[in-house]
């Protein structure tokens, strides 16, 4: 990125350097909001699973050493990982025009956000059981945090004076940032002070709030669950006398029958709101935005506007393509580890019942969701063709209007091929790696992270990378992903068996063992643990 | 899986009786350099309720696993009821029931659930489920806890609901790796009545279990294996003779001196000892006849009163056959 920068844009060097810097700390902020829940969401909630967490409490440990250690045990790679972003992030002070002020102000927000982050997610993998309830909560605690305070001020703004009270976006860690970026030679500087004097003080205080919070009720709630969940049956149901088993089996008969595997992804393991928890907010935030594009007062409105709903579709795009991978890697690592694969196999499930259950299962879960992403797609589509549209102050045939058609017609395209390609990564991960992070974790850099880091491109041509910009966009991204479609296929084709039971060199194929070859020691002790 | 994978499946259950239920050849397993099973040879005939035995890593749940098609040999061959594990493994999974050593249960299923829903994969008709799931259920005694969620169960239960889930589709052969560890006395006694049971029904049991002592109650035959290599392969009756170097008698005779230095001038007795007031007599060979050392105290003036065979256990035999070494 820094080499395009320097060869590829036709910016000044001034200014270059600063706006290098602004997106090396925005992905560098992005990875330390997302680290901690990724790394901690798991890090209780498993012991709590296995039954460790018990034997813990059984000798001197308090909750507050459990905590302390886990925080820190699940900690260190995140830190060592954004340490390691630092001397990137230095460089453009080579290049003039960012000042060391501005480099130490990113840093400390930059840290303050991964505490924040990583003290979340063991906060909610304190109170939780689940890894997939954990991370959700986590992710929408950090999304309410970063965002939705600095929504709700913006309108406590826009409706009210502006006061000296930004007691609300203070909350914000990318109000932080933002002033943190501040070139100190333009920006109100008492302002810029203010906030972050303010700001991080907060947030930290809201880490050690959620850090003492756990260790209060971690003490309380590790007991195993033994009473039976009671299910609500629903209204005017008539049929079985027992309400689990009765609604399970009218509603899903057709799918027992035809793909076993598909109802136990779909029945015995759903979302339960997890999807909607994050969705909902986004798409209040979406109608807001949009409305005001379509009747706003000026065009110099309804273009932000605009923006910023087309914004909010793109993170709930990604949002729900994360939750995708979630559910794809969660179902068959617990059905791995538990040993549950195993039985299914000896039962004569083979490949593709798997496959395709879990295909059909997630789909059923994640049709509403889909639907949505297209609709929301769709919508801004409309509102690019209506008259008086948000796009209005553009000539047609603009590089921003080329822009969006493309982006928006290729969302929709790539919604389709995404959901297959990140079922198949996921599971191939699920079944490769030891932990339902690390299986996360590389489905995600394999799916959803080409694109990602696609983006900081986008913006390095100035901000009209023009339909051609959009198609190249969506075209690497999607080859990128699709050359690691093509790996995980093949190797859940040949063998999906040894990944299933955990056994190394259970075939003759060479390229399948020399794949193996890395984990075999880790398979091994695992099968003699068995 | 095919209807005719099915149809195939329910013609096995008529296959002659002079196909054993398994036939294992020369069987070898490696995990890189680490040796599972060297050369391992065995048969188990229809309707045996078999043993296998052996310390930790001595290579069972590795033959288990190889005969349940999760794992290919590195060499030789096994076959299910004339079918090859490999080869034909979708047939042979049709015929077998596997149980392993963990639980590998949904907990948030319940019971007639989890078993309707394995049912399902076994593509056993839904209106035949549910006979089937209810039939299972009361064999092993747990129909009473139909609606209850399996997390809720106690682990003695679970281990009963996984052999109701090896027997959903009513297999031949029962590969059941170590089915009793953990359970309490009571509920132990209770799945071996199970598993008499369902060898007076002709199914084939292989069951892997280190409570040797109720194995030789239970098993018919049984095979012992060490370093991944067979020791002993036999009914269990037969283990003592073929396994034990010598035979020994204990005897209890008066005057106990007498009869000790009767027992000592005997050329058929290799070893005597006095232990809390018997004589534990070692013969020179199994073939030896025990009435011969009767014949000599009597004749010699000492009044006989005890004269037994030592009934040495299939634990014994173990521990005198095996050196306790593991891979």
């Amino acid at each position: 990125m820094l080499i395009y920068a320097v060869i590829g844009t036709g910016l000044q060097i001034n200014p270059r350097a600063d706006f290098v810097f602004g997106v090396i700390a925005s992905i560098a902020f992005a990875y330390a909001l997302l680290a901690g829940p990724l790394h901690t969401a798991d890090s209780l909630t498993f012991e709590k699973r296995e039954g460790t967490l018990g034997l813990l409490f059984l000798t001197d440990l308090r909750g507050f050493d459990i905590i302390l250690g886990k925080l820190t045990a699940s900690s260190l790679q995140a830190v060592y990982g954004l340490i390691a972003i630092f001397p990137i992030l230095a460089l453009p002070l080579l290049f003039g025009g960012v000042t060391f002020g501005q480099f130490g102000r990113v840093v400390l927000v930059l840290f303050v956000t991964l505490i924040l982050s990583l003290t979340l997610g063991v906060f909610w993998s304190s109170v939780t059981r689940e890894f997939r309830t954990a991370l959700t909560a986590t992710l929408a605690s950090l999304f309410v945090l970063t965002f939705v305070t600095i929504g709700a001020d913006w309108f406590w703004k826009y409706w009210r004076p502006p006061t000296a009270t930004d007691w609300l976006a203070a909350l914000s860690p990318v109000n932080s940032l933002i002033y943190a970026l501040d070139d100190p030679r333009r920006a109100n500087l008492s302002q810029a002070r203010r906030a972050l004097e303010i700001g991080l003080p907060v947030q930290a205080g809201i880490a050690a709030t959620a850090l003492l919070a756990a260790c209060i009720l971690l003490p309380r709630c590790w007991q195993d669950l033994t009473t039976p969940v009671a299910v609500a049956r629903p209204e005017g149901f008539r049929g079985s006398t027992h309400p689990l088993v009765g609604w399970r089996h009218v509603h899903w008969q057709h799918l027992m029958e035809t793909q076993p595997y598909g109802w136990l992804v779909r029945v015995v393991r759903p979302l339960r709101g997890n999807l909607m928890m994050l969705l909902v907010p986004l798409l209040v935030v979406f109608g807001v935005a949009y409305g005001f594009s379509i009747v706003g007062g000026t065009n110099s409105s309804r273009w932000p506007a605009f923006m910023i709903a087309s914004g909010v579709a793109y993170v709930a795009h990604q949002l729900v393509k994360f939750q995708l991978a979630v559910a794809a890697t969660s179902s068959l690592g617990s059905d791995r580890s538990s040993g549950g694969l195993e039985l299914l196999m000896v039962a004569g499930l083979e490949r593709k019942d798997f496959l395709d259950g879990l295909r059909r299962g997630i789909g059923i879960q994640f049709r509403t969701a889909l639907l949505i992403l297209l609709a929301l797609n769709f919508l801004l589509l409309a509102a690019m063709a209506s008259n008086g549209g948000p796009l209005q102050a553009f000539s047609r045939g603009s590089s921003i209007q080329g822009f969006c058609v493309v982006a928006l017609l290729g969302g929709v395209v790539a919604l389709g091929f995404d959901f297959s390609m990140i079922i198949s990564i996921g599971a191939r991960h699920a079944l490769r790696a030891s932990s339902a992070y690390q299986a996360l974790r590389d489905t995600l850099l394999r799916s959803l992270a080409p694109g990602w880091l696609l983006v900081p491109f986008l913006l390095l041509t100035g901000g009209e990378p023009g339909a051609r910009g959009a198609f190249v966009f969506l075209f690497v991204s999607m080859v990128i992903t699709g050359f690691f479609y093509g790996r995980a296929t093949v190797d859940l084709d040949h063998g999906f068996k040894t990944l299933a039971s955990g056994l190394p060199f259970d075939t003759d194929d060479w390229a399948m063992r020399r794949s193996f070859q890395r984990s075999a020691m880790t398979d091994v002790r695992r099968y003699e643990r068995r | 899986m095919s209807d005719a994978n099915l149809k195939f499946a329910a013609r096995e259950a008529s296959a002659p009786p002079s196909i054993p239920a398994v036939q294992i050849h020369d069987l070898s397993r490696t995990y890189g350099n680490m040796t599972a099973l060297s050369g391992l040879s065995l048969t188990v005939n229809r309707a045996d309720l078999f043993g296998f035995i052996g310390s930790n890593g001595a290579g069972k749940t590795t033959t288990l696993r190889i005969l349940a098609t999760f794992l290919t040999p590195s060499s030789g061959r096994a076959e299910v009821l004339g079918h090859d594990v490999v080869r034909q493994a979708d047939r042979v999974r049709h015929l077998i029931g596997y149980m392993p050593d963990f639980f590998g249960v949904y907990k948030d299923m319940e019971v007639t659930e989890y078993l309707d829903f394995f049912g399902a994969c076994y593509k056993i008709p839904a209106a035949a489920r549910e006979k089937t799931v209810s039939d299972v259920l009361e064999l092993v005694g747990l129909s009473e806890k139909k609606g209850a969620l399996i997390g809720a169960l106690s682990r003695g239960m679970q281990q009963r609901l996984g052999l109701a889930r090896v027997l959903i589709h009513d297999p031949q052969l029962l590969l059941l790796d170590e089915p009793a560890s953990g359970l309490d006395p009571r509920a132990r006694i209770e799945m071996m009545a199970i598993l008499q049971e369902l060898q007076r029904m002709g199914k084939t049991i292989i069951i892997s279990s280190h409570i040797l002592s109720e194995l030789q109650t239970l098993c018919n035959r049984c095979a012992i294996i060490e370093r991944g290599k067979l020791i002993y392969s036999g009914p269990v009756q037969g283990v003592r003779e073929q396994m034990s170097e010598t035979r020994v008698m204990w005897v209890r005779a008066t005057p106990e001196a007498t009869a000790l230095h009767l027992l000592q001038q005997c050329p058929a007795v290799h070893h005597t000892e006095v232990i809390e007031g018997r004589i534990k007599v070692t013969l020179v060979s199994h073939d030896t006849d025990p009435a011969i050392l009767a014949e000599t105290l009597v004749k010699g003036g000492a009044r006989l009163t005890e004269f037994r065979d030592d009934e040495m256990g299939l634990e014994e035999v173990f521990l005198q056959v095996t050196k306790g070494e593991t891979q």
